[in-house]
């Protein structure tokens, strides 16, 4: 594979997929920290990040010890399942068969079960903010550390997958602390959607190389996959929303 | 203990949420990985047999899913929606 196209092709799906999971992630923490304190919210998110900055530090070289072949079979078939998963769900979001997610109900939800939430304790850290923070920030970002490592140890640019989801992070942290309130403007379920197709793009391809396929075009190849999941994903919508009548919308699901 | 489960799903979540189309996926991976050599002679046949059976199934998940909306009632469960 070209070294620009093994940047880019670890980078964009970190970048897009982490934007999303940190904007879930930072909807959780805000709630933590305008209900139980900053202070337990921050130490929450920086000992999440730590855990998921050692579990990339572990796996990404372990990773790249294992032979290329087989490699790309194993990281091939996960990415597919994954990323077949966001894109079946972007789909039925967008033809309107489930509801979009609401950034903004899943604060006030958040907001309402922590300040329901009794523990606080007079002295010391917030032990029900700095779980709700901790938890929240770990489960989110899993996704974005299997993405980071299986496109970074398969692509051999763990680097650029790392640099990815640290930019969306800032980006995201940053847009945070400035509006402090949750971002429910960022199109998720466009990302989702775009996360899905590359995820399914090079998980197909990834696995076809490991078995020795022979792509047309090589890497190219790549992109016609992006347009056939694309196309297919375009016309599966289209059908849907043809075969279902729109009723009317029920109260915004909260996020998990 | 709760944590541990929680992350144990949040694990098992991160691959499967229609239980089959996980399972079709896979067999149909193990399809083009030890069966099409032998029914397909042609190497650049395979690739895009790969990709066509994913679409479809990828699309019949979608089918089903809508379709069992319509019939139970209009829309999938709050459960469904979240992710």
């Amino acid at each position: 594979m070209h070294p620009m196209t093994q940047v880019w092709t670890a980078t964009l799906p970190a970048f897009l997929a982490s934007t999303v999971e940190f904007v879930e992630a930072l909807t959780v923490v805000l709630a933590v920290g305008i209900t139980r304190g900053w202070r337990s919210a921050l130490i929450g998110s920086a000992a999440a990040i730590a855990l998921l900055g050692l579990l990339v530090l572990i796996f990404g070289p372990l990773l790249s010890r294992f032979p290329i072949t087989w490699l790309q079979i194993a990281v091939g078939w996960l990415l597919i399942l994954f990323g077949m998963r966001w894109l079946r769900k972007a789909i039925l979001r967008a033809s309107g068969a489930i509801d979009m997610h609401d950034e903004t109900s899943a604060f006030e939800q958040g907001k309402r079960e922590l300040q329901a939430a009794n523990g606080r304790s007079p002295r010391g850290l917030d032990v029900i903010g700095f779980l709700a923070s901790f938890k929240s920030v770990t489960l989110e970002g899993l996704e974005v550390v299997f993405i980071v490592i299986a496109v970074g140890a398969t692509a051999n640019a763990l680097i650029p997958a790392s640099v990815g989801a640290a930019v969306a992070g800032v980006l995201v942290v940053t847009a945070g602390a400035v509006l402090q309130r949750p971002l429910s403007h960022v199109p998720e379920n466009g990302l989702k959607f775009a996360v899905g197709i590359l995820l399914s793009a090079f998980g197909t391809f990834w696995f076809g190389e490991g078995l020795g396929l022979k792509w047309i075009g090589e890497d190219v190849a790549i992109v016609g996959l992006i347009v056939g999941y694309l196309f297919t994903s375009l016309v599966t919508i289209a059908l849907c929303r043809r075969s279902q009548p729109r009723l009317p919308s029920k109260a915004p699901v909260s996020a998990t | 203990m709760t944590w541990l489960t929680s992350v144990s799903r949040q694990i098992y979540g991160l691959f499967v949420e229609d239980g089959a189309l996980s399972v079709s996926i896979c067999v149909w991976l193990l399809f083009v990985w030890f069966v099409l050599p032998h029914v397909a002679a042609n190497a650049s046949v395979r690739p895009i047999v790969l990709f066509m059976g994913l679409a479809i199934l990828l699309a019949d998940s979608v089918r089903r899913a809508t379709t069992q909306n319509r019939v139970e009632h209009g829309r999938l469960s709050r459960d469904d929606a979240e992710f």
